[in-house]
């Protein structure tokens, strides 16, 4: 036997997956048949074909309505999720290691567990007014949240030998919080503030529709009072987008900073 | 002169949650390691032997008795009490081997121009030089020991506490580094309190020997003074007779039978 596949020639190698990028392509180009042929058997306001969801793109970039939209979704989960997670970081940390702190504040997380950041809008509203600080601060509840479960949970549960290493090495308490636990707890802090700017897109969206007329959520509400389906859409597939652009940023900045951690991504 | 650590009627008892029993793990613990000397703790597993080595490192304190440090009262874990760890986890991760040997120094304030030169040194010492800028997950488990040894002796504290640093190692491996320790410490001559459960590398190390007896209520059953001169690089007559004496010692300890203060 030999230790090579059987070579059954080049077309064939394309499809047996050792080509990830090949793969996705095939996949994109597959659905959007399908999608085309679906959409043939309905109409344009019921179920838009692609065709029709990229010429309302266009339309929408030409007309600046999209790009703008964008822009403040994007502003609103950027200040929230950064705001949210400078907050939470420091505290969950402390959290983590002291457990009286846990648990005084483990009970309400529990609580909260079950309340979804939408649900705190209209108080929001009532608090912070219509304008921009209600929509982030529904934004900072729900990354700051996320946030500091997961670096509480990581906090609380590192292996305590290189923190006592540290402590007859010489550090302090506060060093060792600083240079020790920090540091160990950066893949959970990591994994929490990318979960959380998922989430974050998520309530911009829930907050943009009930209480907006700007934004990526409101757009694709919008459209629904025109019959413009293809513009809901269009929101639909650019949120998507944004969300991977994100990611991918996010990614490939943390790999860059955390150079020397084996991180979860 | 008071001894580099004194235990006196030392109880370790462990609490236990809901699902553990309580456990009374150490109990009348009487030890005193002399100043400069190597002391090995010898004892079957699970005995208590890492509770004993983190009550003198100051991470727990005992249920009963008293610990001393050069004849005062051990607090807080500090730099003075150096700690080689049984887990090769106790590295930081997230450092390089450089990093992490430099730790103690630069943690305290020490400027680079100041740390460096030893930093340096204790890397070929231990034969880490040429891995310097590895990170601890891409080190074998022998190196990752070396890397623990190199940044507790880069600190020079008062008292080494190692506890079975070569467990994990094969025997090859084990004999170089048993070798090492003893060019070491032969050199720097501190006080060092080390736990092993190998008889041989006790002998091939101590000044003297402390039998440990099983648990529950682990203590302190005797003590050996190993009269062998240093190096001590072959297994002769004198050697394969301590050797012995101990098996036996151990043997009966680890099926329990009872003999209080029979001479080893
Ligand atoms: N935190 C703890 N809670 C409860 N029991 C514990 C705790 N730590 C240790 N013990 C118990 O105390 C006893 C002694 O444990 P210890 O780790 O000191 O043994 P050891 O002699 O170092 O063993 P080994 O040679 O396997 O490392 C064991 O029975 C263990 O189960
Ligand atoms: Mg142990």
């Amino acid at each position: 036997m030999s230790e090579r596949p059987p070579n059954r020639g080049a077309l064939w190698a394309l499809f047996d997956g050792s080509n990830p990028v090949f793969m996705t392509m095939l996949t994109l180009v597959v659905t959007l048949i399908a999608w085309t042929v679906g959409a043939s058997f309905s109409s344009p306001w019921f179920f838009p074909s692609p065709m029709a969801v990229v010429q309302a793109m266009v339309t929408l970039t030409e007309s600046g309505d999209l790009p703008k939209a964008i822009g403040i979704s994007y502003f609103r989960i950027l200040v929230g999720w950064s705001v949210g997670c400078i907050i939470a970081i420091p505290i969950a940390l402390v959290a983590g290691r002291i457990a009286a702190i846990r648990l005084v504040v483990e009970p309400f997380f529990n609580f909260f567990r079950f309340v979804p950041p939408i649900a705190l809008l209209g108080i929001a509203i009532l608090w912070f007014g219509i304008g921009e600080e209600s929509k982030i601060a529904i934004i900072i509840y729900t990354s700051l949240f996320t946030v500091f479960i997961n670096t509480m949970a990581g906090a609380a549960s590192i292996d305590e030998s290189p923190a006592r290493a540290a402590r007859s090495l010489g550090a302090t308490r506060r060093q060792v919080l600083l240079h020790v636990v920090l540091p160990a707890t950066v893949p959970a802090i990591l994994i929490g503030m990318r979960v959380g700017m998922g989430f974050s897109f998520m309530s911009v969206v829930a907050a943009e529709m009930i209480a907006a007329n700007e934004g990526v959520g409101f757009l694709i509400y919008n459209a629904r009072l025109f019959l413009k389906t293809a513009n809901a859409f269009a929101g639909i597939i650019t949120l998507g987008a944004m969300g991977l652009l994100a990611d991918l940023v996010f990614r490939s900045v943390v790999r860059r900073v955390f150079r020397k951690h084996a991180l979860p991504f | 002169m008071h001894p580099a650590i004194r235990m006196k009627g030392v109880g370790m008892r462990f609490a236990g949650g809901r699902r553990t029993p309580p456990y009374q793990a150490l109990e009348g613990v009487d030890l005193e390691v002399r100043e400069g000397e190597f002391f090995c703790l010898l004892g079957p597993s699970g005995c208590g032997k890492t509770s004993l080595l983190n009550l003198v490192a100051g991470f727990v304190q005992p249920t009963a008795g008293t610990v001393e440090i050069g004849g005062r009262a051990v607090g807080e874990p500090d730099k003075d009490r150096g700690v080689v760890f049984q887990s090769d986890r106790a590295l930081f991760d997230w450092l390089t081997v450089e990093e992490n040997v430099a730790f103690g120094l630069r943690i305290r304030g020490v400027p680079q121009a100041q740390w460096r030169a030893p930093v340096d040194e204790l890397l070929r010492v231990v034969g880490l030089w040429d891995h310097r800028a590895k990170l601890p997950r891409e080190l074998s488990g022998g190196m990752k020991q070396r890397v623990q040894i190199a940044r507790v002796l880069a600190n020079d504290p008062d008292i080494l506490l190692m506890d079975e640093p070569f467990a994990a190692l094969d025997a090859h491996t084990r004999g170089r580094m048993q070798k090492e320790v003893a060019r070491i410490w032969e050199k720097w001559r501190r006080t060092v309190l080390f736990v092993t459960h190998d008889i041989a590398e006790a002998i091939w190390l101590a000044d003297r020997i402390g039998i440990m007896t099983k648990g529950p209520g682990s203590h302190i059953r005797a003590i050996l003074e190993v009269d062998l001169p240093r190096p001590r690089a072959r297994m002769d007559a004198a050697f394969v007779d301590l050797f012995n004496r101990l098996t036996d010692a151990i043997e009966l300890e680890a099926r329990g039978v009872e003999h209080e203060g029979a001479g080893v």
